[in-house]
């Protein structure tokens, strides 16, 4: 019978024809491959933890001012750093931009990242540069901040130590295996104690806080009123309010803890070079450039993020970065990621 | 070669989990937490495995062997589930249902998306099967219903537990469903550990405890395998089986199917659609069009190239058992159960130092899709060949061919539709991967699993909906190929 | 047409233990005669036929063609060269090909097109009767035509020899009967050399020109299949080649005494010249006659048809006797028998 010879060679024939396309795109990046994009300094390998979406015209606007290409390669900050430790000297990264301190923090503690100028460290304020190196710079800040839905929640918390409390109940998202809570909890260990923090997990444990697997579903399921409350950044909210039509139909507030609560944490997206690049003037520029008044306003239009330079403004509707108070801590401090994790571990949140 | 390649991952996860000494690897071991996550894991992969056969041989059964109204539609309608990404299934009952979110959610997800793993092989089993020895059974007096618990089943029994084996190193390896259900399993602890932590050991260790596990899986899988050949008796003409009337029966059947369908493709259809409506994020038409065509190469190119290392490996296990191919299978089944971030990384650590100029590029991507998925081609290669008389080669050979030849002449073209179902098996898990693609895929291309995983990333549900519609539709192609009857033994 | 002769062909498979499957076969295929190897699973047959067709190596031992050695432990001439037909069991039809594809399969490539080839393909499918059948599919064929599909497909390339793995045992008895007699008429038409493997003693006594019984690897014996069924080399043999009757006797000058009587001994008996021995008879040399001095109470009868076995008591000796069915005497009657033919004696 044809019909069957017909559907074995179909069954064959999709992949086969789709094989031409692909071996084309295969020597297309063979070619690219070949020539070596540093030694013109017209081309930098930028591994970005950032979301592309949202920085992908920033680096057109660096393109356009400097006349240097960008490769960027996306993907999470923390996978970025794993990929980055398993390709060890051999990686063609010029430069990292990660969404949180630590990754980039264990990056530098690896030896895998080179120096950068002081004067372009000290741009930043102090809080947002390393302690005792100059292996990366804050590029934006991103407050730590508690999400409510008010029809839930008759009491609004007004610190994270609140949180605890009886009639917060099954009531708190949270999301352990997040960086940037993870940030948290180590400024927690930092700031008020080792045994407090532990206690602090035990008890949002025992008072039944929810597991979720990232902070977009925290807030998601707070909007939905799945849930009264959640621990997340304070640009995930900013950012949804035109998605859902602004901040009469998000269905959630936010409370920022003042003072020197851990919940108050200013944490810092970081950029820095890596040791190969070191000396490639190409990745400097475009590290200051993010660091430029174009690049910092950028970020406090587009992604909600507090800029870290003198005399640009921050972003509309929430406080301004002054106002926020935090812990009292450096955030090289926050590089102490292990201890938390055994922490957390210890506490059964992660193992 | 095969057997290098399928190393790969587990050699790095050892040099990974020893490389804290063996004393961080005892904590990571001993720690009550990781006893009661391979409780859970496994747990989760009994049930969703029990669910997958109950539903896929019941489902298969119906549409080959009863007079169910539009079986033929059925038969194909069933398999589209696995055009499904778990991540969007799990996304869209979430948003519907999230009181759902746990254990309940992660079964009800990886059920409706894998039980075609159990029905696209009994489906053929039963099309294959001598309707004779059914009918002998209906004349010793036994009923329809006792007829398919104790005869059909038993016909089926290889196929079935070829796709049971294939859903619990499913499960054991996805991370989109029960990450998204915060359902704590190896793989949400594996991969949050390589998130957050830079201390690869505990994640190491724990990938292989989900080794162990898969090995001893598969070995219980190849009992059930063992001695089992089952061939047509006699060599008069093939008749297809009068069909069972289903009568009174007919309206529960269809219900069932209707329900089983409504589960796997109507939530995320509804919620694809209803994420459209409500959002203001839009993505670029001709963006979703690149990410297609990137995806349709990495997937035809990579369904391709792991066939062509499955076939040796297939040859060698269905005609000559050996040592060799076994060990083979068993690496390559184990590289299954890995979570894609698992292997991901070995493919970093090997493909820079090993292969630098083709790193990030697409043939170390492919090569990693290979290590991913060979275990699914090494089954469709093993299974078709394995369905060639040996004889017909023999006689070929006396008929003046040479080995080479009668194995192109016959046996290759006998298997060609069997060996196209496992390419088009592997077409379309790459179609779905995600992790390895992130990781390895040449710097700018972008796949639609990557173009929706960077849109759902930043809650621009709206946006991440065409490319999650992209992969279920595109996806469809190949999977309706599975379904289609193949030859006629 | 080509003679094969075997020679003290080995073969031993590697196990724990080693299992022998061949222990020095010795086997001459006259040219053009069809030469039966029957024995029971595992003897031994099939292997042979193996390295007969160059799937498997001796370990010692040759296999010649025309003379010409084509196995041996140091040389394997390999199968596509051998010029050898086989005829598998169940015929193992190409299932991708019709019956046109499979016959040509063997064919020169230039002969193989479908305009080209209708020659020598029509002209086997017509020795196989078939005529006609050529763009029919394996699946669409009875098993009866399978095989003869199967057969012409072997006999397309002209083959130095043909083997013929139990073509038959998948087939019904009725069709099993014509078939044979069609396939042994076939294979002679052609001219072919053909081996037939077998463990059913009807289909090679039909069949073969010349018989060889194979036993844990040995032929015990061979010749043409009336000698073989008549004077037996043993016990075994006897009774592998259908009834026998055994019973104790004296042998002497005159012959061998028996509950039988008197009877003669076939000259190349192998039993002792004098004293006990065994007697061995073929049911059908039992015959009837009502005046014989010798007196047989009947036991049971088993009706065929065309002849009945009957079971005897003769002085509490029991004897098998094959009667054609026209007169068949009641269980528990008395009847006179007597001998008919030469018997053969085995040691006791």
């Amino acid at each position: 019978m044809p019909t069957r010879r017909r559907r074995a060679a179909l069954a064959l024939l999709i992949p086969l024809a789709l094989l031409a396309p692909a071996c084309g795109d295969d020597s297309g990046s063979d070619e690219a491959g070949g020539g070596d994009p540093d030694a013109s300094g017209e081309s930098i390998v930028v591994y970005s933890g950032r979301d592309l979406e949202l920085v992908e015209p920033l680096f057109e606007d660096f393109t356009e001012a400097s006349g240097i290409e960008i490769e960027v390669r996306d993907g999470d900050s923390a996978e970025l750093a794993a990929q980055l430790l398993e390709e060890g000297d051999g990686t063609e990264a010029d430069v990292f931009f990660s969404q949180e301190v630590g990754a980039i923090g264990a990056l530098s503690k690896a030896g895998l990242m080179g120096s950068l100028p002081d004067e372009v460290v000290q741009r930043v304020d102090e809080r947002f540069q390393p302690k005792e190196s100059t292996d990366w710079v804050g590029i934006t800040g991103r407050s730590r901040v508690i999400v409510m839905n008010p029809d839930l929640v008759d009491e609004a918390p007004t610190s994270v130590l609140d949180l605890t409390d009886e009639q917060y109940r099954g009531q708190v998202a949270w999301v352990p295996g997040n960086a940037s809570f993870q940030a948290f909890i180590t400024a927690f260990r930092v700031s008020v104690g080792e045994e407090e923090a532990a206690q602090w997990l035990e008890d949002m444990k025992a008072n039944d806080a929810q597991i979720y697997e990232g902070n977009t579903e925290v807030l998601e399921a707070v909007n939905n009123g799945d849930i009264g409350l959640g621990l997340i950044n304070h640009y995930y909210w900013a950012r949804t309010l035109p998605e859902v039509g602004g901040p009469e139909e998000i269905g959630s507030d936010l409370i920022f803890p003042e003072g020197d609560d851990p919940g108050a944490l200013v944490n810092a997206t970081a950029a820095g070079v890596l040791a190969g690049a070191e000396d490639d003037p190409a990745a400097l520029e475009f590290i200051e450039y993010l660091l430029s008044e174009e690049g910092q306003t950028y970020f406090a239009t587009e992604t909600y993020e507090y800029p870290l330079i003198e005399g640009v403004d921050d972003p509309a509707d929430i406080p301004a970065l002054e106002e926020l108070e935090g812990p009292d801590l450096d955030l090289t401090d926050l590089d102490s990621l292990e201890e938390t994790q055994a922490l957390l571990t210890e506490a059964g949140l992660l193992s | 070669m095969a057997a290098t390649l399928v190393l790969l991952p587990l050699t790095h996860l050892v040099l990974r989990a020893t490389e804290g000494g063996w004393d961080a690897v005892e904590v990571t071991l001993w720690r009550p937490r990781t006893l009661d996550l391979v409780g859970r894991t496994i747990g989760l992969a009994l049930v969703v495995t029990v669910a997958c056969l109950v539903i896929g041989v019941t489902a298969a059964w119906l549409v080959v062997r009863t007079d169910l109204p539009g079986r033929r539609l059925w038969q194909v309608v069933l398999g589209l589930p696995l055009a499904v990404p778990s991540y969007v299934a799990a996304f869209a009952w979430l948003g519907w249902r999230p009181e759902l979110a746990g254990r309940t959610g992660a079964t009800v997800v990886l059920v409706s998306i894998s039980y075609p793993y159990v029905y696209l092989p009994v489906l053929a089993a039963l099309r294959r099967a001598d309707p004779t020895v059914e009918e002998v059974a209906r004349s010793l007096g036994r009923g329809p219903v006792a007829v398919f618990l104790t005869v059909t089943l038993r016909q089926v029994r290889v196929a079935a537990a070829g796709g049971s084996l294939l859903v619990g190193l499913y499960v054991l390896s996805d991370f989109g469903a029960v990450s998204i259900m915060r359902y704590e399993v190896l793989t949400t602890v594996i991969y949050r550990s390589y998130r957050a932590s830079f201390d690869r050991t505990p994640a190491a260790v724990l990938g292989c405890v989900l080794v162990v596990i898969t090995l001893l899986v598969v070995g219980a899988e190849s009992r059930v395998r063992r001695g089992e050949r089952q061939d047509r008796v006699g060599g008069g003409a093939e008749r297809p089986a009068a069909p069972v009337r289903l009568g009174r029966w007919t309206a529960p059947a269809l219900a069932g199917l209707v329900a089983v369908i409504a589960a796997a493709l109507g939530v995320p259809a509804q919620r694809i659609v209803y994420w459209v409506q409500r959002g203001t994020s839009q993505s670029d038409h001709a963006d979703v069009w690149d990410a297609a065509g990137s995806s349709l190469t990495a997937a035809s190119v990579g369904a391709l190239a792991t066939v062509l290392v499955a076939l040796p490996v297939g040859i060698l296990s269905a005609r000559y058992a050996g040592r060799l191919s076994r060990g083979v299978t068993a690496a390559a089944y184990a590289g299954h159960s890995l979570p894609g971030i698992v292997v991901a990384l070995s493919m970093v650590f090997f493909g820079i130092r090993v292969l630098p100029s083709l790193y990030q590029r697409l043939p170390v991507l492919i090569l990693a899709y290979v290590v991913l998925f060979l275990s699914l081609a090494i089954g469709a290669v093993h299974a078709s060949i394995a369905q060639v008389p040996p004889a017909l080669d023999d006689v070929a050979r006396t008929l003046g061919r040479t080995q080479l030849q009668a194995w192109r002449e016959i046996t290759l073209r006998l298997a060609t539709p069997g060996i196209g179902a496992g390419a088009a098996l592997v077409f379309l898990v790459v179609m779905k991967e995600l992790p390895a693609t992130l990781l390895l895929r040449p710097t700018g291309m972008e796949t639609l699993a990557v173009g929706m995983w960077r849109q759902t990333s930043s809650a621009q549900y709206a946006a991440a909906a065409p490319y999650a519609a992209a992969i279920v539709v595109l996806s469809s192609i190949p999977t309706a190929i599975l379904t289609l009857p193949g030859r006629r033994r | 047409m080509t003679e094969v002769a075997v020679h003290d062909l080995t073969r031993t498979y590697p196990g724990r233990p080693p299992v022998p499957a061949l222990r020095g076969v010795d086997l001459e295929l006259p040219s053009g005669s069809l030469t039966a190897v029957l024995g029971p699973s595992g003897c031994g047959k099939t292997t042979l036929l193996r390295i007969l067709a160059g799937f498997d190596r001796p370990d010692g031992g040759t296999v010649a063609f025309d003379g010409d050695e084509v196995s041996s432990q140091t040389r394997a001439l390999p199968p596509e060269r051998r010029r050898v037909g086989i005829v598998p069991q169940e015929g193992a039809l190409f299932p991708h090909l019709d019956v046109g594809a499979n016959v040509a399969f063997g064919l020169p490539r230039r002969e193989r097109g479908r305009g080209r080839r209708t020659g020598r393909v029509a002209e086997v499918l017509e020795l196989v009767g078939l005529s006609g059948f050529e763009r029919r599919r394996a699946h669409e064929l009875s098993g009866g035509q399978q095989q003869r599909v199967a057969l012409a497909r072997a006999l397309a390339p002209h083959p130095a020899l043909v083997l013929l793995d139990e073509p038959f045992t998948a087939l019904d008895a009725g069709l099993r009967g014509t078939l044979r007699a069609d396939v042994s008429a076939t294979l002679a038409a052609a001219g072919a050399t053909a081996l037939l493997v077998t463990h059913d003693q009807a289909e090679a006594l039909s069949m073969a020109d010349h018989l060889a019984v194979m036993r844990a690897g040995r032929i015990v014996q061979s010749g043409p299949p009336a000698d073989v069924y008549h004077r037996p080399a043993d016990v075994q043999v006897a009774t592998f080649l259908g009834e026998a009757v055994l019973i104790p006797g004296r042998a002497g000058a005159a012959g061998v005494t028996c509950a039988l009587g008197v009877v003669a001994v076939a000259d190349d008996s192998p039993g002792p010249a004098s004293g006990d021995v065994t007697v061995c008879l073929r049911p059908e040399q039992v015959v009837r006659a009502d005046d014989a001095r010798v007196k047989a109470t009947v036991v049971h009868t088993s009706y065929h048809g065309h002849d009945a076995l009957l079971e005897l008591d003769v002085a509490g000796q029991a004897v098998a006797a094959r009667w054609a069915s026209t007169t068949l005497p009641h269980p528990g009657e008395e009847v006179g028998v007597t001998v008919t033919g030469t018997a053969v004696t085995f040691a006791p």
